[in-house]
């Protein structure tokens, strides 16, 4: 049975829960502790310009089941959930980005390309969400033909790096696999631990955490399981013949939603500062690996 | 001393002729005259009528008859310079290098077999020997005397004619020297000139007489003049060896050259031969399939009609050995793709070692390529032993203050001082205009406000020129350089230029200096008349710089397919380039590339101390280890007179591959220990020398004899070199006179004229 909250009660967590976004952030940036934004602002793009930055966050659009690549609802998608937390995830995570790094880009800076597009090689950093809803569904998520495929290999191939993110519970686990195993049937899958050199490019991170994503561990409502055991996060990854990362996909964790849901108030700071660490934690891994 | 006949003709052509009562010549023909014309009146009347022609022949005999009686009655001398028998030296010197085995001369004869022929077996030697004392040597770079034939054997090496005449002069000085003969090809490759030592012979009056063998022009004959295996910066351990080739009768035809690595061909290239008597170079490449010191033998097809076969093969050496990795410090001001794509591109490279420091966010950086927890752990070095350790430094897109006063002129040090490389790559801060950095760059920086507005926005993609995309344009000097090719083929590496993808953006600086080269530039955007510079390089102090004003080279990797190696190539030679010349605290060179048996190699060491200054104070021991695996340790002596050099030489008696370790005590103590030691080798090969220009040069020779008061001959009239010799005066030649009176022919001819003058008479019926 869920708890009565009057509403005043609820504005008052909610001020609070932004006050310590806001500390959280001067806590982990000391040094650019004055620059630190308050995302909670409601900041026009426009401010950024028309340049486009040296990095460009791009997320790659597939075939789904269903036959199609479009947008929209439910069967709407035609089975595809490549959009999911698009753009706002993507907006704030550019905007997380630049404030604690050197990475040249801003909000503005997001794009999502087919797979087969050449422009895809144009970017370093593949961002994608390979998600089926309802979980273990057979209608929905990705459809790969062979031609995006052979791109995606080819991308890594040629030093991109591929982040895939949003899996719940083994049925997703095994959809995961599934697809990993069709874009590298030669290459192993391995579960990454915190000793990777993925884990401290940038922040030290020595244990996963398990970022809420919506209608999994945090429902419509507004209430959470946080840190749910039924749900340990995970990372997995496919290395090249060098021993480096090009793939990785998170698992019993969303990113997206903790950046998607940066200035969403009932959130919890603490998983929206741990998806940026490891989104960020990558980002730099891409860039020098 | 008893003439024969043929040398009393010799005495005449070299000697007065005088009459020993006093009588002069001319009075003597007048004599004669008066005799004709007295016998002319005795057969004015004769006592039987004889025809006019009888009367002419009969006055011609009994003038004869009487001219001979006066000319014994007056006592007729010739006097000469004559030596003395078997109380003077001869040297006979003869060549005895590996040019006289061609076999140039008539029916395939060799040189020295003509010169055996000559002296042993056609009695040369033994007409000699009747007057002097003979001393007999053989030479080719050195000189030994010999006892015969047996001790030649045309193994030299090379050939040195004053060398051997000195030889001699030391050898037979004290004695009675009283003249040289030297049998050569003429074909002296040495330093040193032989007319000095000729005109000092002729000054102490011992004349040097020279015997040319061989043909001036071999008509017949493709050569290898030299072969060089260059250090490269190429990528994939590719060697380009150049070979020269000369030749004589074949210019237009197609000939095969080959490398054989033992027995298995490694190289194998078709070339057409250019005009014949000039030396022209192929270049082959060589990518060594071992990492070890490996002994390549180079081979020219043999042609039947061929002289000389000896200058168709050569042995060189090529060092593939596995070498410390050449430090680079990459100090990177973002992560961007340019920074991960230049590690991405060294990381298999085993030659070059990439230490990053990577600028991540505000006070936050990221090490990746250290060898140790410590290095760079404080930052951007901050004494010049630290930083020193490095071949090169990559700044990227990295702002002026990141750096004290200090570190900036610790740079510059770096690369003036210590020769190391420095790369400036992307954008520059404008803050670095009036710092050490802005004198190092080979290109000017200027404030963007001062720019066209055209040329102004920056590096990124925009509404602006210098954002947008762009074909790059390589540089004749570019098209050539080692640090940009594709390929060792001109057109292959012009094509695969032309198939690069487009770059992006680029940062804008001010003009080229002066003697910086441009490799690459803008193919539209123009500043002060100039393309803008995308890669340029230039020497600074002892170093090297180079900017790259772009900061999109990593497109040539991602927009390439994954096989392609152009971007690795490239980054992979410019890198190698920038620090492959940085001195290394202990250095060796050789004063030649390659060396022949009996050859003096002469050892340079030069030390630097760990500020990379030179070290005076350090104790050095040199182990060579020869093809026969017999090590010897020597030490190395400090030369006075240049700081930090040390020397050692020694002569090479082997053929093959020597090894040397040399190791360095420095007095400091201080010398890690993989700082204190050097390996390197060199190879001992057969020589091309004697091979090379080989044909017979008599002009050396004649000027050789001139010089010395002596004669040249051609071997095939040699014949009248004993004479030459005897009556040719020397230091110890002597006056003799030889009566004439008393020849027995003079006698002969006499009785014959009276016989003959009787008979006539008789026969023509007068008393």
């Amino acid at each position: 049975m869920r708890p009565l909250i009057n509403q005043r009660c609820l504005k008052l967590v909610n001020r609070c829960r932004r006050l310590l976004v806001f500390l959280s952030l001067l806590l982990l940036m000391p040094a650019a502790s004055a620059q630190v934004l308050l995302f909670g602002s409601n900041e026009g793009l426009a401010i950024y310009g028309t340049d486009i930055t040296e990095f460009t966050w791009v997320r790659g659009r597939y075939t789904n089941h269903g036959g199609g690549r479009g947008r929209g609802r439910g069967y709407g998608r035609r089975g595809g959930w490549w959009d999911t937390d698009y753009p706002d995830s993507d907006e704030n995570f550019l905007r997380g980005v630049q404030r604690y790094t050197n990475i040249d880009t801003n909000p503005r800076n997001h794009d999502f390309v087919e797979l087969t597009d050449p422009r895809l090689f144009e970017h370093i950093f593949l961002y994608m969400n390979w998600k089926r809803v309802p979980i273990g569904s057979t209608f929905s998520g990705p459809n790969f033909t062979p031609e995006e495929i052979e791109a995606l290999r080819e991308f890594m191939f040629r030093g991109g790096f591929v982040m895939v993110d949003d899996f719940w519970g083994q049925p997703h686990l095994d959809d995961m696999f599934m697809e990993m195993n069709k874009i590298w049937p030669d290459r192993e899958i391995i579960q990454l631990n915190t000793s990777h050199e993925i884990f401290h490019t940038f922040f030290d991170i020595d244990q996963l955490a398990q970022v809420p994503g919506r209608m999994v561990t945090w429902d419509l409502g507004g209430y959470f399981s946080l840190d749910d055991p039924n749900y340990p996060p995970a990372v997995y990854a496919v290395l090249d013949d060098d021993g480096r990362v090009m793939m990785v996909a998170n698992y019993n964790t969303d990113l997206g939603d903790g950046w998607e849901h940066t200035f969403y108030e009932p959130y919890p700071t603490k998983y929206t500062n741990e998806a940026y660490k490891i989104g960020i934690n990558f980002l730099i891994y891409a860039f020098s690996h | 001393m008893q003439f024969t006949e043929q040398n009393l003709l010799a005495a005449f052509r070299e000697g007065t002729l005088t009459f020993a009562y006093g009588i002069s010549v001319p009075l003597f023909l007048l004599f004669v005259i008066l005799i004709v014309v007295g016998v002319w009146f005795s057969y004015r009347t004769t006592t039987r009528p004889v025809a006019q022609e009888w009367k002419t022949f009969l006055v011609g005999i009994r003038s004869a008859v009487l001219v001979i009686l006066l000319f014994c009655l007056l006592r007729p001398v010739i006097t000469t310079l004559q030596v003395s028998p078997q109380e003077t030296y001869l040297g006979l010197l003869i060549d005895d290098s590996q040019s006289m085995s061609i076999e140039d001369l008539a029916g395939r004869q060799s040189r020295q077999s003509a010169v055996e022929e000559l002296i042993f077996e056609n009695g040369l030697l033994e007409e000699l020997e009747q007057n002097f004392q003979i001393r007999t040597f053989r030479f080719d770079k050195d000189t030994q005397r010999i006892s015969g034939v047996e001790n030649l054997s045309e193994e030299g090496t090379a050939s040195s004619i004053d060398q051997a005449l000195n030889y001699v002069d030391d050898q037979l000085n004290g004695l009675p020297l009283g003249g040289i003969v030297l049998v050569s090809d003429g074909a002296d490759n040495s330093d040193s000139d032989p007319l000095a030592t000729a005109e000092s012979f002729g000054a102490r009056q011992i004349p040097v007489f020279t015997v040319g063998v061989g043909q001036e022009d071999i008509p017949q004959d493709i050569g290898i003049v030299d072969v060089s295996a260059a250090k490269t910066v190429l990528e994939g351990s590719v060697f380009s060896v150049q070979v020269a080739v000369n030749h004589q009768g074949y210019e237009g035809e197609e000939i095969e050259l080959t490398i054989m690595d033992g027995e298995t061909e490694v190289v194998a290239e078709t070339v057409i031969l250019g005009l014949e008597g000039v030396t022209r170079r192929f270049d082959l490449e060589l990518t060594p399939e071992r990492p070890e010191l490996i002994v390549y033998d180079l081979n020219i097809e043999l042609r039947d009609d061929e002289i000389i076969s000896q200058n168709n093969h050569y042995s060189f050496l090529v060092d593939n050995s596995e070498k410390d990795p050449l430090d680079i410090l990459y100090v990177e001001g973002h992560p961007r793709n340019e920074y991960k794509f230049i590690r991405r591109a060294v990381e298999d490279d085993t030659s070059l070692r990439l230490a990053t420091y990577l600028q991540t966010g505000p006070e936050k950086y990221y090490r990746q390529g250290i060898e140790s927890p410590t290095e760079l752990s404080s930052g951007f070095p901050e004494d010049r032993e630290e930083l020193f350790q490095y071949e090169a430094i990559i700044l990227g897109d990295i702002e002026k203050d990141f750096f004290n006063a200090d570190q900036l002129q610790m740079i510059e040090d770096f690369v003036a001082e210590r020769g190391g490389g420095f790369l400036m790559s992307g954008m520059v801060d404008e803050e670095f205009i009036n710092t050490p950095i802005a004198d190092i760059l080979p290109i000017t920086l200027i404030e963007e406000s001062f720019l066209p507005s055209f040329l102004r926005g920056g590096i990124r993609r925009g509404d602006h020129p210098t954002g947008e995309l762009y074909f790059p344009r390589l540089t004749t000097n570019g098209e050539f350089s080692p640090l940009l090719r594709l390929s060792s083929d001109d057109s292959e590496n012009s094509r695969l230029w032309q198939q690069l993808p487009e770059l992006q953006g680029i940062y804008v600086t001010g003009r080229t200096k002066p003697g910086a080269t441009v490799l690459v530039e803008h193919p539209l955007l123009v500043y002060q008349n100039q393309a803008l510079p995308l890669v340029a390089t230039q020497r600074y102090g002892s170093g090297r710089s180079m900017s790259v004003t772009t900061a999109s080279s990593w497109r040539w990797q991602m927009m390439l397919a994954s096989e392609d190696q152009s971007h690795e190539t490239l980054w992979r030679q410019m890198l190698r380039w920038l620090s492959v010349s940085a001195p290394a605290r202990i250095s060796i060179d050789f004063d030649r590339e390659f060396y022949n048996v009996g050859d003096e190699v002469n050892v340079t060491a030069t030390v630097l101390n760990d500020q990379y200054e030179p070290d005076n104070d350090a104790i050095l021991w040199m182990q060579k280890t020869d093809p026969l695996d017999q090590i010897t340790d020597t030490p190395m002596e400090w030369d006075i007179e240049e700081d930090g050099v040390y020397r050692s030489s020694f002569t090479v008696e082997e053929e093959g591959v020597f090894n040397l370790l040399v190791d360095v005590a420095s007095a400091a103590g201080d010398a890690a220990r993989d700082s204190s030691e050097k390996r390197t080798a060199f190879v001992v090969t057969p020589s091309l020398r004697e091979y090379t220009n080989a044909g017979l040069d008599s002009g050396l020779l004649a000027r050789v004899s001139q010089a010395s008061g002596g004669s040249y001959f051609d071997i095939d009239a040699a014949g009248n070199l004993s004479e030459a010799i005897e009556f040719t005066p020397n230091a110890y030649s002597q006056e003799v006179q030889i009566d004439l009176w008393d020849r027995p022919w003079l006698l002969g001819l006499l009785i014959l004229l009276l016989c003959i003058d009787w008979i006539t008479r008789r026969m023509r019926g007068l008393s």
